[in-house]
């Protein structure tokens, strides 16, 4: 479905010293520009009828990625094929096959009902008016959707829906959604969720999704990609990442010494406070006893709590190069 | 469960688009009447203005060279069919650009089924320029037959040829505003010589003395829009005025090449 190997995208950007009019006078002159690197050589590749989660901090390059993906942005340098087709050469062609959801930036008419924005959508595609009631009917129902009311008048959650449902009438293979539950509830979240593995189980229709919200990730996707500074840092099925979850421990420790002063060799404290700090420790049955008898013998403890880690905190070290991924699928193509 | 993929689809060519954008905007300007009651009223106002403010200056300056008053006021009316049915076609494409540009919407564009261009040179229509246009072309209709004018099928033929070839003028100047909108961003003061130069239209060519007017004809041909077709009608176009629309498909071309050039240097706004 998508495959692609070394993709690099470098956008020219101006380099500016400081923000000082002077600055900006003198840039009428002449300017300078550093090149920026969004993507270095990425390999991705997604089977067709999976739910793949693509997740980063702002300024990873997913966007950058997503939109190369869709056609938008040609690549510096790479391949990729979706559907058999590079998608900003045969544009025209492939853009049929896809459907895209960027969470904020709309493509229903503001001051019309929804529906009246799927019958233009109807017309683009050129759908078959029977094909387009039938899907209309089973999106509508799948999402529980208002599509007779003014998209003005609708909640977030409610044109959310209607523009998911927009980008499936023509039953496109591949889905993009750039992050559709932004600004939802909690219960609207849940609905475009469920929607979302309603229509991949029904259509089969593949799906990338790009969400800040990692609930969204766990509770959606089948396989993540963890982009940062335009590299993958991982690449696997979520549930390696639960593994990796449940086998880690997270100790809060309170001392009776300024954190700074404290040396423990064996383990980085990540200092939370003067006095606080913490530390992830593998759950190990083998060494998580002998590691934390060292650690209550070794420093100057007055309080300690130990808990579980959560997916952000996992992923936050990953970021922060304090985890060591090498042994899991790092960078790897999901098979 | 594949019944849309089955049927191979179409996509809809230039003028269903167009035909597609008007009923959207007309049904978006219904949704506000009295609103779009007013603009309507005002857009005519606005047209009708600047028709009063010609013969002003018509009379100031005793005529135009060669034209008579009745003559002037079907030029006039012909102006105002011609503005009507650029702002009924192409009104809002230069705000549309802007706006989405700006606004990093425009990607929107890039994953639509129609190219690019096309997508963006359908989506300005203006349903409020209809009265200009009905007023123009009464106002035209009543005029001829003042005028005692009995257009041949040719003239007739001739009028039309040279009314599309001004489009298709106009169609390159947008196209070229919005490929420089694609890496300039903002237009601003671009925008207002954009539209001073296109003034120049609103006045028979004869007002330009020797050089200006072969320019206005035949190097960037402004003629094109109301001038020659008028002169058509009344039974006295220049030689060689034909040049003019070779000019206007020659400057396409150059438009639709420059276009695809920026088009492939887009770089997206935002995340």
């Amino acid at each position: 479905m998508i495959e692609v190997v070394g993709l690099s995208k470098n956008y020219q950007v101006r380099a500016r010293q400081s923000s000082s009019v002077w600055q900006s006078l003198r840039a009428l002159f002449s300017r300078e520009f550093r090149t920026v690197s969004a993507l270095e050589g990425v390999d991705f590749r997604v089977p067709e009828g999976r739910i793949h989660g693509l997740i980063g901090r702002n300024g990873s390059g997913k966007s950058t990625l997503l939109k190369i993906l869709c056609g938008i942005l040609h690549p510096s340098a790479g391949t990729a094929r979706v559907n058999g087709v590079v998608p900003w050469a045969d544009r025209h062609r492939y853009v049929r096959d896809i459907g895209v959801v960027f969470g904020q930036k709309s493509q229903l008419t503001w001051e019309l009902p929804a529906v009246d924005s799927f019958h233009l959508h109807r017309s683009l595609y050129g759908i078959e008016p029977a094909a387009f009631e039938y899907m209309l009917e089973f999106l509508c129902d799948a999402f529980e959707a208002v599509v007779d009311r003014p998209v003005r008048s609708l909640s977030l959650g409610e044109r959310m829906k209607c523009e998911i449902i927009c980008a499936l009438l023509h039953e496109p293979k591949l889905l993009f959604l750039d992050e559709p539950t932004i600004g939802l509830d909690l219960v609207a979240k849940e609905q475009v969720r469920r929607a979302v593995r309603a229509i991949n189980a029904r259509l089969g229709t593949t799906v990338i999704l790009t969400s800040h919200d990692l609930s969204d990730v766990t509770s959606v996707c089948d396989e993540i990609s963890l982009l940062d500074r335009g590299r993958f840092l991982y690449q696997g099925p979520i549930a390696d990442l639960l593994t990796v979850v449940s086998s880690r421990k997270l100790l809060r420790l309170t001392l009776r010494e300024p954190v700074s002063s404290c040396r423990w060799e064996s383990l980085s404290l990540i200092p939370t406070g003067e006095f606080t700090a913490e530390v992830q420790l593998s759950a190990d049955a083998f060494t998580f006893q002998p590691t934390l008898q060292r650690l209550l013998s070794q420093l100057p403890i007055a309080d300690l709590s130990i808990e579980s880690l959560q997916l952000e905190q996992v992923i936050g070290a990953i970021y922060r190069g304090e985890l060591d991924t090498s042994n899991w699928r790092k960078a790897k193509p999901a098979a | 469960m594949s019944a849309v993929n089955q049927t191979r689809r179409r996509t809809p060519h230039f003028a269903q688009l167009l035909a597609l954008d008007l009923q959207m905007k007309l049904k978006r300007a219904l949704a506000f009447r009295l609103n779009f009651a007013a603009n309507l009223a005002i857009s005519l106002g606005y047209s009708l203005i600047f028709s009063v403010f010609q013969f002003c200056v018509y009379t100031g300056l005793r005529g135009y060279p060669g034209w008579r008053a009745d003559q002037m006021l079907f030029f006039q009316a012909v102006l105002l069919f011609w503005t009507g049915s650029v702002d009924l076609l192409f009104g809002g494409v230069r705000d549309y650009i802007d706006l989405e540009i700006t606004y990093g919407n425009f990607d929107r564009l890039f994953v639509s089924p129609p190219q690019v261009l096309v997508s963006l040179l359908s989506r300005g229509t203006n349903v409020q320029a209809s009265a200009t246009v009905l007023a123009g072309a009464l106002g035209s209709a009543v005029m001829l037959a003042r005028l005692g004018l009995h257009p041949t099928w040719l003239e007739a033929l001739s009028f039309a040829v040279f009314f599309v070839a001004g489009l298709l003028f106009y169609v390159a100047l947008l196209v070229v505003y919005s490929a420089c909108t694609l890496f300039m961003v903002k237009m601003e003061r671009l925008r207002e010589v954009f539209d001073r130069v296109l003034f120049f239209a609103s006045f028979p060519a004869d007002l330009y003395a020797g050089a200006g007017k072969a320019v206005l004809i035949f190097a960037f041909p402004l003629a094109l829009w109301v001038y020659l077709p008028v002169q058509t009608l009344l039974g006295r176009l220049e030689n060689f005025a034909a040049l003019a629309v070779g000019t206007a498909i020659a400057s396409f071309a150059l438009a639709l090449a420059f276009w695809r050039r920026q088009e492939r240097r887009y770089v997206s706004a935002g995340g």
